[in-house]
């Protein structure tokens, strides 16, 4: 054992509180130690020094402060006491004016204090000072937890009504109702950034719907997303297959709006065929001009 | 000699009463939102007007339908179906849906017209070899059709999705349905639109090369929604509701107050 080992456990050792065996173990240090022994002696006289010291009283002025502050607090709260069963008594009591003053300091405290139990003790104060801290922190904690989880709480929000909106968009993109299936493309035009799900239904709308204006509104939706290139692709090549003449239109005109040279083939296609509808080689004509 | 006249061109009218009688054919069905029409290739001009009645009634008001002498024991034969209603139409009919498939080819004169049971759904389908007119009235369910001429609808609640081709679409509401969409284009003709002053609706319409007109106030929400060349405007009137969207071509697109 070194010494700063030995000297950190030499109070204890002269409280007696160690274990025997380091007890030995200490005393055999310093014993043979002297330096620790220098150690013990000054440890000894300080702890005599304290307990020589006589112990500090509360001197008698404390005493008769305390004894003012209480007698002070006590009249105030028996002043609060007092103010708040004047209602009471007035109300309570209207039949007995002639009650004297003095009763009324005697009896009322209790008959008062009865009557306005409920909430007007001292203690009902403390109550219902802890129920408005307690209750405040609880809300405030919970405020503060739904704060924290807003971010989180939009976003999957947001989600759930996006694919709402996809299985309305699919439960509706083949009802019998032309007017339903235009109302699953609208669904699909409040989405920005839908899926390759959305877009290939759309796509297939636009080729295969019995309804022309169907077909038109799948198109107008489509024609946002124009830029991506599976959607441009897609689109040049519904312009060969299109069979709905102000559909042909409106994509002769989208293409020819992106410049999209691809588009020539199907547009000089469209201008030999002789079943073609005069407006639709027109539009042609003028797509082919600008490319 | 007056009362002769009288009694003669009583006599006259009579028979025409008797005559139009014979020729008319009625099929039951209930006049309720289920019920539905699908009318197919009717030649000439085709008024449809809805009653409060529980029959589809189909007067062919031009053609001749009735068997000639020489045809005696024999029936009519048609290339696209059977004529099951004498007036060179065939009928389907499902529960309370119905299909009648005009059997006429472009070429044969005759036409029809129609009274409905005014909560029925309808469907019209005419190419542009069947030239004439189609006006529907006193409709209070959805109209679609896809035509080639002319198409006039009047005192109708929609949802209706009409397309045509040469000609135009004139529709007057007398109110607007909600929730389901109304969609109607056209590529020569113009689109003439009479709404009630008080419709909430989410209105889109563009034209490629013609002009738009309205008494309505559009203060354009998004001027630049999808540039497909052409007038484009979308707009909510009266705070936004059921979609409403309009589109030509060449035409004009007149959007007016009820």
């Amino acid at each position: 054992m070194h010494c700063k080992e030995v000297q950190a456990l030499l109070i204890e050792y002269l409280d007696q509180s160690l274990d025997d065996g380091i007890a030995a173990v200490v005393k055999k240090h310093i014993d043979s130690c002297a330096a620790c022994q220098q150690e013990i002696q000054e440890v000894q006289q300080l702890l005599a020094a304290m307990k020589d010291s006589p112990a500090e009283k509360p001197t008698k002025a404390l005493r008769d402060n305390f004894n003012t502050l209480l007698q002070s607090e006590l009249n105030m709260v028996s002043m609060t006491h007092l103010l708040e069963e004047d209602p009471a008594d007035g109300g309570g009591e209207a039949g007995s004016p002639q009650k004297s003053s003095g009763a009324r300091k005697t009896g009322a405290r209790s008959g008062g204090a009865i009557a306005l139990l409920p909430f007007s003790g001292p203690v009902w104060k403390v109550a219902a000072a802890v129920v408005l801290l307690v209750g405040g922190a609880w809300i405030g904690s919970i405020l503060q937890e739904k704060k924290d989880a807003k971010p989180d709480q939009l976003a999957s929000l947001q989600k759930e009504v996006k694919e709402m909106k996809q299985v309305l968009l699919f439960s509706l993109i083949d009802d019998e109702s032309a007017s339903q299936r235009i109302k699953a493309v609208n669904y699909a035009e409040e989405m920005s950034n839908p899926n390759q799900d959305v877009i290939d239904a759309l796509m297939n709308t636009l080729n295969n719907d019995k309804n022309a204006n169907v077909r038109l509104a799948a198109l107008y939706s489509l024609a946002r997303w124009a830029d991506n290139r599976a959607v441009r692709d897609s689109l040049v090549l519904s312009l060969s297959k299109q069979t709905e003449p102000i559909v042909q239109i409106v994509l002769i005109n989208l293409l020819a709006d992106k410049r999209e040279t691809r588009a020539i083939a199907p547009m000089k296609a469209i201008l030999s065929d002789g079943k073609a509808l005069k407006e639709v080689k027109d539009a042609a004509q003028k797509g082919l001009r600008v490319l | 000699m007056k009362k002769m006249k009288y009694i003669f061109s009583l006599f006259v009218l009579l028979a025409a009463a008797k005559w139009s009688q014979a020729q008319e054919y009625k099929i039951p069905v209930e006049n309720n939102k289920e019920a539905k029409l699908t009318l197919i290739d009717f030649n000439g001009e085709l008024p449809i007007e809805g009653y409060s009645g529980n029959e589809v009634i189909v007067v062919p008001t031009h053609g001749h339908f009735e068997t000639p002498e020489r045809a005696k024991g024999l029936k009519p034969v048609y290339g696209g179906g059977t004529d099951n209603t004498g007036i060179g139409l065939s009928m389907e009919k499902n529960g309370s849906i119905i299909t009648l498939r005009c059997l006429l080819s472009f070429g044969q004169d005759a036409s029809y017209k129609l009274r409905v049971p005014e909560n029925m759904a309808l469907k019209i389908e005419r190419d542009c070899a069947r030239s004439g007119e189609t006006t529907i009235q006193n409709i209070r369910n959805e109209i679609e059709m896809k035509g080639c001429h002319e198409v006039t609808l009047k005192n109708v609640t929609g949802p209706l999705v009409v397309s045509t081709i040469s000609g135009g679409i004139n529709v007057v509401f007398t109110e607007i349905s909600k929730d389901k969409p109304i969609y109607l284009s056209a590529i020569s003709g113009d689109v003439d639109v009479t709404l009630p002053a008080k419709s909430p609706v989410d209105l889109e319409m563009s034209t490629i090369s013609g002009n738009m007109y309205s008494d309505f106030d559009l203060t354009s929400t998004k001027q630049d929604m999808h540039r497909i060349g052409g007038g484009n405007i979308k707009a909510q009137l009266n705070g936004g509701g059921t979609s409403l969207k309009l589109r030509d071509i060449s035409g004009n697109i007149y959007l007016r107050k009820g």
